[in-house]
């Protein structure tokens, strides 16, 4: 396994980095490399030049901005796992992040990379989207801020524009009252591939009702899937552990469209998702309902 | 680890868990695997495989590829078709007919089989010039599942065989007819699947093949680890002697048997050195491994029949299986006796019927793989156990109890002949149970149930046969001129008194440095850092055998059997000569410390650099009439005989260490995710030589076979796509995957082997038999569904947790008119 030659670039900036990519055509950024050399090596994908930004500092912070927390794109996952401003205001993020394949991986691969390759089986598209996270790409001329909901486009798509690149990622700090839920289906004692995976966050109100909620499922479709129906459904109540089940028993389906490869069938992905999505959501509500008590 | 011994020791070294030589150098990173072989001017090979599982090649253009920069040549099938006679057979008609080359010559029949390669400057080159190459397939229909190759319409592989099948026998032992005549009831089990998975040694294959016109040698620095075996292939396949094939192996990142059908890549290798007059470098990567390595066999048993006495007395098996060799037998259809070995497994009845039908498919060729042919019928074995204690209410332990062969039987003759040497099953299972806390998991089991989890108990019951007696291959081929085993070692006093053995073996992590000397120690009364062991095979040693290398669970017998000779008559010689010298009598000098010495007068004395001094540099001093060379060589030859070829009977193997595991499974009811709460194994390996290293092939073992149970599974498509050609697709297990384990040792030395020990390394692939057995369980307590196939990843458990209680369940019990 073995790439092709190609042109390899070390800007010292990021504008630098987005000077090369305006100026080149066929060109890929090179962050950690966990994905996109394994696509190189299998010749299936490939760029003329990758312009590696691994080293740029100005990605590598992680910084409270307002309400929020910005992660640099170029953080990898066991930085994530070292960071106190993530332990304090949003851990699950350290539980999804360890979750990640193995230590090897984890020291390499990063944020900004897990989020713009956008594989079914990526760990953080389906989180981001459930907590409401901002992507913040910058342009050869602007800078823009695109939702989480708009950023995962389709499979290995993003909304970043030609010439863009994702440099941060804003995640909201959890609320007093506010919970989270990851749980996804893999095989073995790590998560190299996840058959499907549901996300949830859930803010509960001081009366122990529903104040906000996002479902997010993922692996039965060419996104992360927000479940607005059951969202919709969740606000305002205080639901019991068998009102969570019957609403997932009666999920509808009809937009789940799962592949078929050789870690499951769609048949099964389809059967899982509920189960996983609701199991987030359970783990939400009991984070929430114990930050509430504390 | 608990150890039971069942004999005093009296060994100053063996039996001793002493730091592994071995590990100063591989631990530094000082080791030299066969990629870290470099020789001057070296190429470059890359490999052009098919993307087809079957298809006919109509043309093959290289030229562009060959005007490629780097370039220095290119191989095809077409030139292979010249220069290389096929690769023997080891099957008789019609299986004997297939032609076998190195490359692709007319047709390709998997996917990832060679068709073109290419000698570049450098690895990239090569890679680089392969894009060029233009190949035009004829797509075919593929044939992938073994059931569908016997079909008399199926597609065939190998036109001029007439049919996919390589070999064909019926084992008849006993008298299954008599025995459901007897029986209260008849068990029909109707299909168990035994699927395909290898064990994905950390180093892939790798070779550098350098040709020297001048002696008209090949030498293969390589990690093949049955070279001999390679070169009995090799040499009349490239119509040389085989003298000229000059095999050097020296660390080596593991192999489980996957390593010994390495001689198609080394032959191309091989006419690409010749042909180049470069230093030939191959080094898979892993994909090509998975595509075209070794895979393990795959088995399936069909029309299953199993008559059993009410109290649940077992009194034999019938059955079909049909075995997948992929689409070329290479090592096959070895398995189609090996399995044979261990016929009733660890049970006493004695009425067996198999018939054996061994096909080719549109898939890798299989090759000896950890556990080897019979992994695959002893799981049968255990399935037919559990399924029979769940039809019939019987427990899971008493059914074994009553069934097991007892320690009081041993040594014990099978049906066909082959003799266990010694075991203590039952004792063996009870101390499994205990290490997995049964009676607490027992309760347990029934408290969970309604929580969502289902707990379930397994157990497998499996056997390691060792030492093989390869006279057993005149069973599938009556003119295969084989018998018999063997292991040479030379042990000898070098110039200055240091001692060193050779041994013809190509160890994969299996501490032979450390256990070599170990042995060498104690009988020349030395310290095991006195005793220098060289690393690996190579035949300019001169030491080796047509069976030397490291497979099948031998060396403890063979290899530290020659070693043991080999210092026995080293022993001797510096004893007469000491005496001689020293004016005593042979009786009266002992050895110790390097020294020789007069017992009780310890002032007479000569050390060993002395002894060396007067054989090698001083001979003039040499005592009148003395043959002494201090240069001992033996070759351990185990007792067999022939085996009654018309029969099918024999003693097939010397040692059958035992291993008796034990799990308890959490399965999720709504996912059917599996996860292992406990895990025990106690072997048996006989006499142990280094409990530690012997642990930690308990250790792979079980992690290999866990792995094989829950995560890996070869797959192919309806056309003969690889599915899972990389670590993406194949979920290899690793450290994080495999519980915490509890092991414990019983030491029933084996009465046959110079030491009392049993070869052990394979582990007779137990947990897939235990997990399987903890799954049935589990469906015993919910769907009742039968567990039919050995792999069962989260999708298969969930099935049958939710299989329809009126769908057939491939299972009847007959009961007979009393």
């Amino acid at each position: 396994m073995l790439l092709r030659e190609l042109e390899y670039v070390k800007p010292d900036s990021v504008d630098e980095a987005l000077e090369w990519l305006g100026r080149l055509s066929d060109a890929g950024l090179l962050a950690g490399g966990q994905s996109l050399i394994n696509v190189l090596k299998m010749r299936i994908g490939g760029y003329q030049t990758l312009i590696d930004i691994s080293k740029l500092e100005d990605l590598k912070r992680i910084e409270m901005v307002g309400q929020g927390i910005r992660i640099g794109a170029g953080v990898t996952y066991d930085e994530l796992l070292h960071s106190p401003a993530i332990s304090l205001y949003r851990p699950l993020l350290q539980e999804v992040a360890l979750r990640i394949a193995d230590p090897q991986v984890r020291n390499r691969g990063t944020v900004g990379g897990n989020c713009c390759y956008n594989d079914p089986t990526c760990h953080l598209p389906p989180y981001l989207t459930a907590i409401g996270a901002t992507f913040e790409a910058r342009g050869p001329k602007a800078t823009r801020m695109i939702l989480a909901r708009d950023f995962f486009v389709s499979y290995y798509q993003t909304a970043l524009a030609p010439g863009e690149m994702l440099v941060g990622v804003y995640v909201p700090i959890a609320k007093r009252g506010s919970g989270d839920g990851f749980r996804a289906m893999s095989v073995g004692g790590t998560d190299v591939l996840n058959i499907v995976a549901g996300a949830s966050t859930v803010t509960l109100k001081e009366d122990g009702t529903i104040g906000d909620v996002a479902v997010v499922v993922t692996g039965v479709a060419e996104h992360p899937l927000r479940l607005d129906g059951v969202e919709s459904q969740l606000v305002g109540s205080s639901p019991e552990p068998s009102d969570v089940r019957s609403l997932f028993s009666a999920l509808d389906t009809a937009r789940f469209d799962p592949v078929d490869d050789v870690h499951a069938s769609a048949e099964y992905r389809l059967k899982m998702a509920p189960i996983f999505v609701r199991r987030a959501l359970e783990q939400a509500l009991d984070n929430a309902r114990r930050g509430l008590r504390d | 680890m608990s150890t039971t011994v069942t004999k005093p020791r009296t060994a100053l070294w063996s039996g001793q868990s002493i730091p592994r030589k071995e590990d100063e150098r591989l631990l530094k990173g000082q080791g030299r695997f066969a990629d870290d072989i470099r020789r001057h001017h070296e190429a470059y090979v890359h490999l052009l495989r098919s993307p087809y599982g079957h298809a006919r090649i109509l043309s093959v253009d290289v030229s562009a590829a060959e005007m490629a920069p780097g370039v220095i040549t290119t191989l095809t099938g077409r030139e292979v078709h010249a220069l290389q006679k096929p690769f023997i057979e080891i099957a008789p008609a019609p299986g004997g007919a297939i032609e076998d080359y190195c490359l692709a010559v007319d047709k390709v029949r998997f996917m990832g089989e060679p068709v073109v390669a290419i000698l570049a400057e450098t690895a990239e080159m090569a890679r680089d010039a392969a894009d060029l190459v233009q190949i035009d397939y004829e797509p075919l229909e593929a044939v992938v599942q073994a059931e569908d190759a016997v079909r008399e319409d199926a597609p065939r592989l190998h036109e001029q065989v007439g049919s996919n099948v390589v070999w064909h026998g019926v084992y008849d032992y006993g008298s299954i007819d008599a025995a459901k005549q007897a029986a209260d009831r008849i068990v029909k089990i109707d299909r168990l699947h035994f699927h395909r998975f290898t064990s994905t040694p950390i180093e892939c294959n790798a070779g550098l093949v350098e040709y020297d016109p001048g002696s008209g040698e090949y030498t293969f620095w390589c990690n093949n680890t049955m070279p001999q075996f390679a070169a009995m292939f090799m040499g009349p396949a490239l119509d040389i002697p085989t003298d000229r094939l000059h095999f050097v192996t020296q660390d080596i990142g593991g192999s489980f048997g996957n390593k010994i059908t390495t001689y198609i890549y080394l032959t191309i290798c091989a006419i690409l050195a010749k042909k180049s007059g470069r230093p030939v470098r191959w080094t898979e990567f892993r994909t090509d491994h998975i595509l075209g390595g070794s895979h393990g066999n795959e088995r399936t048993f069909l029309d299953i029949v199993v008559p059993v006495l009410n109290d649940g007395t077992i009194l034999g098996i019938e059955a079909r299986a049909i075995d997948d060799a992929g689409a070329y037998p290479r090592y096959e259809p070895l398995g189609a006796v090996i399995w044979s070995q261990v016929v009733s497994g660890v049970y006493q009845f004695r009425n067996v019927k198999v018939d054996y039908t061994q096909v080719v498919t549109n898939k890798c060729p299989v090759g000896p793989n950890r556990g080897y042919s019979r992994m695959q019928h002893l799981w049968m074995v255990e399935r037919i156990i559990d399924i029979v204690a769940h039809e019939l209410n019987l427990d899971a332990v008493a059914i074994r109890k009553k069934n097991y062969i007892k320690p009081e039987q041993m040594p014990y003759e099978t049906p066909n002949g082959c003799v266990y040497d010694s075991g203590d099953y039952p004792g063996s299972l009870d101390a499994a149970l205990k290490l997995i806390r049964y009676e607490y998991w027992q309760d347990r089991k029934q408290s969970t149930r309604g929580s969502g989890k289902l707990i379930g108990i397994g157990i497998g019951s499996t056997l390691d046969s060792g030492t093989n007696n390869f006279g057993q291959a005149r069973i599938i081929n009556p003119d295969l001129p084989f018998s018999g085993n063997g292991e040479v070692s030379n042990v000898k006093l070098d110039l200055y008194g240091e001692v060193v053995v050779t041994i013809g073996t190509t160890p994969q992590g299996q501490g032979h440095e450390t256990t070599a000397a170990q042995v060498v120690a104690d009988i020349l009364g030395l310290n095991p850092d006195q005793v220098r062991v060289l690393v690996g095979h190579d035949n300019r040693r001169n030491v080796y055998t047509g069976f030397s290398g490291t497979y099948a669970s031998q060396f403890a017998v063979t290899g530290l059997g020659a070693v043991r000779g080999a210092s026995l008559k080293l022993k001797e010689e510096l004893v007469t000569l000491a005496a001689a010298l020293l004016e005593a009598d042979p009786d009266e000098v002992m050895l110790r410390g390097g020294t020789a010495l007069v017992d009780g007068d310890e002032g007479r004395s000569i050390p060993f650099i002395g002894l060396a001094n007067i054989v090698f540099a001083n001979n003039a001093m040499m005592p009148p009439s003395l043959d002494v060379s201090l240069n001992c060589t033996y070759t351990y030859r185990p007792p067999f005989q022939l085996p009654d070829v018309e029969r099918k009977q024999g003693n097939l193997t010397l040692t059958y260490a035992s291993q008796i595991h034990a799990c308890v499974v959490e399965v999720d009811e709504e996912t059917g995710e599996t996860k292992i709460l406990e895990y025990a194994c106690v072997d048996d390996s006989g006499a142990l030589i280094h409990p530690k290293i012997v642990e930690g092939q308990v250790h792979g073992a079980a992690g290999l076979g866990i792995g094989a149970a829950l995560y890996e599974s070869l797959d192919y498509d309806a056309e003969g796509q690889m599915l899972s050609p990389n670590f993406f697709a194949y979920k290899a297990v690793t450290a994080l995957d495999v519980p915490m384990m509890k092991t414990a040792a019983i030491e029933s030395p084996s009465p046959f082997s110079p030491n009392g020990a049993k070869g052990m390394g394979e582990g007779g692939g137990a947990p897939l038999h235990a997990v399987c057995s903890a799954l049935q369980d589990v469906m015993h307590q919910s769907s009742r569904a039968l567990v039919v196939d050995s792999f069962n990843p989260s999708e298969r458990v969930y099935r049958l947790l939710h299989q329809d209680e009126h769908a057939p369940r491939g299972v009847q019990v007959i009961s007979k008119p009393s």
